[in-house]
């Protein structure tokens, strides 16, 4: 038996098939946060198939993930759909019920969030619904488990029994929505008592700061900061020295001797220590940063300031030819790229979907995140800005390479609607918070164990081997060869050297590599720690491009295929990839070079950087005169003549825009 | 009067949704119909988008959008 669950975005679909199913996928608090359909049995059960389904309003899809709900809705005939309805907005919710009944499969109403109704004001009188919908109805609270059993047992009945169906009066589309909303709205009061919204209240409350004019932006750039500043820097400074200590002179030492008792030769032991366990164990003591980056990412997602995030960047980036929405995968992409290209398929205009697609792995990951952390702490131990830096370098690159390739549109109108719902804050469940971050600590654990572990090895095998397959020092070895060969490339950018060379090349299939790289080639010849070993390999300048050119390269193979699969062809994936590497490139080849010149002469520098700076004013000037001439956009009283009430007296009466 | 232009936090009641395709879908979606009850709560930081309650919930929606609704003042809550 097929169970289908369909409804509103946020109204608590997963978190229901969690309960059901007992796996753990994804859930947060905003719309769109699953965006695939996951599959899954009844725990009790396994005889029932469950099918979660991305949030939809309606079944007539915009975006992407509703295509994939209303597709298998209509093709796969599930045997039941339990609707899923947030029974704090019953207005908006039996809207969909009523289209659902009009289909030819049987619906039971998941009436959710039962233990939320007092504090919004609400009493739900479930028998007037199954009424006057003729449909079955449990009220449920996935959230706290409550009657979870009765709805299954509902759906089992329903299956078996003769479905009812509705019939929406009028001919388009258009009047069946008004027929199927007035129908609802007449029958609300039968369905229930309403007094004040407590819950309303209070977000409206929070909602007056977080959305403040003035307090917005620094609100948010505060709450990415202390992200970042306490995991690198107060729990990296302490959990990252315990860890390194615990593997490399507890585990590491121990190894050794352990290893030269038993008589191992020399090679096995230097594979050992120096290969494996210090290429994974430096890995593996990034651990509780990232443990705790997580923490954060979970909390921002669960808490409900997602959506805040997408209303408050909306205006800028529409600018940039990207929509409000652009901004989430920005922000899941702090813990994984995969998942943030994934959440673009809420966004309904293709073009912004894909510009955004191109951008959001600018965005550091938690793989790109214990490399700047070891970086800054070996080049900048004392200052707390340089890592937190990445992420808004990541974000004005974003505009940039936003801007870059808006420019490249040939269609530069921007067609998309945008009406996003805001959700109710709410207090984060410490069982789902823990499962979350769980989950995503785990996959950065099981990389280290499979992907690292074989990487090291290979990496210990290059760097004392040579062609001949003969033990050699590092310098004869198979890896400085490939190095040297490749270093002119990276040598304007101020790190030709075999290590910071290997680095990049192998950080392409996973960021996590660069610190294995750097663990292996640097600590392993000279003995000193891996922190001194990067201070003389770079100059601070050098640094910062390093960190720089990793920021904007792909974080990893995963990524890679993520991107292709979304953008929809090898094509695309390339022309994604080849434009990031350019990015990446250029801005470390800037910050270098600009680094040297600071250096070796301070007001040749500056009155550089003052010309640049002039010029890029200018051109940006002009282009924008341009484009206005060009599009219309301002033409005086409104923001653009599309939306404009003044728009049949405007003066650029031609503007493709009116359309 | 459009939406824009109405006072904070006083209801108000649309007349009319002047938009086409998928914004007057995605207005309908979220349940703004002729006749429905909203409040414009204020706008985000940067001037747009604006933002509505209807019924027990919030939404954002874009200036140009917002511009296309219709509304009249309604009994002060």
């Amino acid at each position: 038996m097929k169970i289908a669950l369909a409804g509103n975005p946020n109204s608590g679909k997963t978190t229901l098939f969690n309960e059901l199913t007992q796996l753990n996928q994804k859930i947060g608090n905003w719309p769109g946060v699953t965006v695939e359909k996951k599959e899954g049995k009844y725990f009790k059960d396994k005889s029932i198939e469950i099918i979660d389904l991305p949030g939809i309003y309606s079944l007539s899809p915009i975006s992407e993930d509703e295509r994939v709900a209303n597709n298998f809705l209509k093709k796969e005939n599930p045997d039941v759909i339990i609707n899923v309805i947030d029974s704090t907005n019953l207005e908006r919710s039996l809207a969909l019920t009523l289209q659902l009944l009009e289909t030819d499969i049987s619906v039971v109403l998941a009436l959710n969030m039962e233990d939320e109704l007092a504090h919004n004001g609400l009493i739900l009188n479930v028998t007037n619904i199954e009424k006057e919908l003729s449909v079955p109805a449990v009220s449920v609270s996935a959230r706290k488990k409550l009657h979870l059993d009765i709805l299954i047992e509902k759906a089992k009945q329903i299956s078996a029994a003769k479905r009812t169906a509705f019939k929406a009066g009028g001919k388009t589309e258009e009047e069946k929505a008004e027929f199927r909303h007035n129908y609802i709205i007449s029958r609300i009061n039968l369905f229930r008592t309403k007094t004040e919204s407590k819950a309303q209240k209070c977000t409206d409350r929070i909602d007056k700061i977080v959305l403040n004019k003035w307090l917005a932006f620094p609100i948010f750039a505060l709450a990415i900061w202390l992200m970042y500043f306490v995991s690198i820097q107060i729990v990296g400074e302490y959990g990252t020295s315990a860890m390194e200590w615990l593997f490399c002179d507890v585990i590491g030492e121990g190894l050794s001797v352990w290893l030269k008792n038993i008589g191992a030769a020399p090679w096995v032991v230097s594979l050992a220590v120096e290969g494996i366990v210090e290429g994974v164990g430096t890995v593996l003591s990034f651990v509780p940063q990232i443990l705790m980056l997580f923490i954060f990412i979970t909390f921002l997602e669960a808490v409900g300031y997602m959506a805040r995030v997408a209303v408050i960047m909306d205006r800028l980036f529409r600018k940039l030819g990207l929509s409000g929405k652009s901004f989430i995968p920005m922000i899941i992409g702090t813990g994984c790229t995969v998942p943030a290209i994934l959440s673009t398929k809420t966004i309904e205009d293709e073009a912004e979907r894909r510009a955004t697609i191109m951008l959001a792995p600018f965005v550091p990951c938690s793989a790109k995140v214990p490399v700047f952390a070891l970086i800054a702490g070996a080049l900048f131990p004392y200052n707390s800005f340089v890592a937190p830096s990445m992420y808004f370098m990541g974000i004005l690159m974003v505009i940039i390479g936003g801007l870059i390739l808006k420019t490249g549109r040939k269609n530069n109108t921007n067609r998309s609607s945008f009406v996003m719902e805001l959700p109710h804050y709410r207090l984060p469940k410490f069982k789902n918070t823990a499962t979350e971050v769980w989950n995503k600590i785990k996959d950065f654990i099981v990389r280290a164990g499979t992907v690292i572990l074989v990487a090291s090895i290979i990496l210990w095998f290059l760097s004392h081997s040579n062609w001949a397959f003969e033990t050699v020092k590092i310098e004869d070895s198979i890896i400085s060869f490939i190095g040297a060969a490749l270093s002119w490339i990276f040598t304007p950018l101020g790190f030709g050297t075999t290590a910071a060379v290997v680095a990049i090349l192998t950080g392409m299939m996973t960021k996590e590599l660069v610190i294995t790289v750097f663990a292996v080639l640097l600590v392993g010849e000279t003995d000193s720690s891996l922190n001194t070993a990067l201070a003389a390999a770079f100059t601070p300048q050098a640094a910062y491009a390093f960190m720089t050119l990793l920021l904007l390269s792909p974080p990893c193979v995963a990524a890679m295929a993520a991107i292709r699969r979304e953008l929809g062809s090898s094509k695309l994936m390339f022309a994604a990839i080849g434009f990031q590497c350019a990015m990446a490139y250029t801005v470390a080849l800037i910050i270098n070079q600009a680094g040297n010149l600071w250096q070796s002469d301070r007001t040749l520098c500056i009155s550089l950087m003052t010309v640049a700076a002039v010029v890029a004013i200018i051109a940006i000037s002009v282009y924008n005169v341009i484009r206005r001439k060009r599009t219309g956009a301002a033409c005086g009283k409104c923001s653009g003549c599309r939306g404009c009430a003044n728009a049949s007296a405007c003066s650029f009466k031609n503007d493709k825009t009116q359309n | 009067m459009l939406l824009p232009e109405a006072a904070h936090n006083k209801e108000l009641i649309v007349q009319d949704l002047t938009c086409t395709g998928t914004a007057r879908q995605r207005l309908m979606d979220f349940g703004i119909f002729k006749g429905t009850h909203i409040t414009l709560k204020g706008a985000a930081p940067l001037g747009d988008p604006f933002i509505v309650g209807i019924n027990n919930s919030t939404v954002a929606i874009r200036k140009e959008d917002a511009q296309k609704i219709i509304v009249t003042k309604g009994e002060d809550i």
